[in-house]
């Protein structure tokens, strides 16, 4: 054969740019990201990827710098209590959470508020592994004559978060209240970030925004103007935070009734960390399909299997690639998980 | 190794991987992944290779490990692949062209074999012990590859089969032109 005919095709096959730039971020990444610890499906053979040690749990600074002396506020991250009687068991898995989140709770540094009532606010305590970002502050009710007054609070989308001065987005968030004993409420806002931040902390700013006065809602002229009160604080980055992945080659199937088509998606990998697991892969359907991942459970190895219901959110590429986010209730030890359920599918990870 | 010891090894050895990534896999998606995984792997090694030649032969190696796990996965397993169109396809030459799809229509053992064999000139000695396979194995492989190759050049008509330096393995390999 032309060996130079060859030589001149082959010479038009060649790596892209953005595969180059991509190699040397992730080559970035992995020098300062958690070491990874990679398992496989039993009977299989070892998926190719770099091996790492095992992983280290981060330790926690102080828990607050407010008048809270304990963890208990932690609790609210993991789902407030009902209004009727708790389940003990619901009980019982808030406390492991508080527990649990006093490993990674930081302090909120450089605390400002400004605007309406910003005396009112203080800040509680704080975690962000590089994806997540967990907040709690504290809002201590007005009294108007001696009464305290409950507010509504909204949180719109002006969640600012940059880091080293580069701002980063928020993929998904969620806030929540819970009122406390002493009629203050702690706000709770939980948000994954788009991309991980690498840094050694991240500056947040926000707006909260008072909706309506419910002392006295019955009367429609006594809903109290909006008001605006900025708080702006910043959280130190955990510098190691666990994540474990799987390869796997399980199928997810489902009926589509009427039509009767069967979808199918193949989940490749499953990546477990203390506060979400992350499953993606791809979809042999033409379509975005819904994999009806209700109910997941998380399976610990005690057997304990733990509910996760709604709390996910989920993306899909072009050819059927999808990344579904499951929240867990409770931050959980990734090393001890040994299975997620996914509706009739369980899926084993060892 | 440092950042930027890896920056310099990835800028000389990443066309190769990627090529040769291709060749099993015929898809630029997949031979990323593929390449992506290689050159992690690469900067993780805390093991300082014996010379520039060893390090060239581990790359290969992982590439092509990479390249047949990703091959004996279900989902792969079950995809026909054709050969994707070169976005530079546009720059081919006519000899380039036909050649291309020729070889893409070859099953990867051989594929995997020609390009060593012609692209990166390895002799088949130098590929059975990068790739751990039986010399013969090697040489019988390349030998059908050209075979399949020649047959398949015949039918498109118009290519010329060039001299090449005959190795002691080699002896299949004479002086042959096709018109």
């Amino acid at each position: 054969m032309e060996k130079n005919t060859y030589q001149s095709m082959m010479s038009h096959v060649r790596m892209s740019e953005s595969c180059e730039e991509e190699i040397l971020r992730k080559a970035e990444e992995a020098s300062v990201r958690p070491e990874i610890t990679m398992k496989t499906k039993k009977h299989r053979s070892p998926v190719m990827i770099a091996a790492a040690a095992c992983l280290c749990v981060a330790v926690a600074g102080t828990v607050t710098v407010s008048a809270v002396q304990d963890n208990e506020w932690a609790k609210g991250f993991f789902g407030v209590p009902e209004w009727v009687d708790e389940s003990e068991e619901r009980k019982e898995q808030r406390e492991q959470a508080a527990a649990y989140a006093e490993k990674y709770i930081s302090p909120i540094n450089n605390f400002a508020a400004s605007g309406w009532n910003a005396e009112k606010f203080e800040p509680v305590g704080a975690v962000c592994d590089g994806e997540h970002l967990y907040v709690a502050v504290r809002y201590t009710t007005p009294l108007e004559d001696g009464v305290a007054t409950e507010y509504m609070w909204d949180i719109p989308g002006t969640f600012k978060v940059t880091c080293d001065g580069q701002s980063v987005s928020t993929v998904s968030g969620s806030s929540g209240s819970w009122r406390q004993d002493d009629g203050s409420a702690i706000i709770y806002m939980k948000h994954r970030l788009s991309e991980f931040i690498k840094g050694d902390s991240i500056d947040v700013s926000m707006d909260i925004v008072d909706s309506y006065n419910l002392g006295d809602y019955d009367n429609i002229n006594d809903i109290s103007e909006e008001k605006i009160c900025s708080l702006s604080f910043s959280v130190d980055i955990l510098q190691k935070s666990k994540v474990i992945t799987y390869y796997t080659d399980e199928i997810l199937k489902k009926e589509i009734q009427p039509l009767g088509v069967n979808a199918c998606a193949w989940v490749d990998k499953v990546e477990v960390s203390t506060f979400n697991t992350v499953f993606s892969g791809e979809s042999t359907t033409a379509n975005r399909y819904d994999i009806g991942i209700d109910p997941v459970y998380i399976v610990m190895e005690d057997g304990t299997k733990i509910e996760c219901i709604g709390n996910y959110s989920g993306s899909y590429g072009l050819k059927g690639e999808y990344r579904i986010i499951i929240e867990h209730p409770q931050p959980v030890d990734p090393e001890a998980v040994t299975a997620v359920i996914v509706g009739e599918h369980t899926i084993e990870l060892d | 190794m440092n950042h930027e010891e890896f920056r310099e090894k990835l800028s000389r050895h990443k066309d190769m991987v990627y090529r040769i990534a291709y060749t099993y896999l015929k898809n630029r998606t997949d031979a990323e992944d593929i390449s992506q995984e290689t050159f992690l792997k690469l900067y993780l090694r805390e093991e300082p290779f014996r010379d520039a030649e060893s390090e060239k032969a581990w790359l290969i190696r992982v590439t092509l490990n990479s390249c047949c796990n990703l091959k004996k996965s279900f989902w792969q397993s079950r995809r026909d692949e054709m050969p994707e169109r070169l976005t530079s396809a546009e720059n081919f030459t006519v000899e380039e062209s036909r050649l291309y799809h020729a070889v893409f229509s070859l099953p990867e053992k051989y594929r995997v074999v020609i390009h060593l064999y012609y692209y990166e000139e390895y002799s088949v000695k130098e590929i059975s012990e990068i790739t751990g396979q039986n010399p013969s194995t090697i040489q019988t492989q390349l030998d059908r590859g050209r075979k399949r190759l020649k047959k398949i050049l015949e039918k498109q008509g118009g290519f010329y089969y060039g001299e090449k330096h005959i190795s002691e393995h080699d002896v299949s390999c004479q002086n042959v032109r096709i018109l």
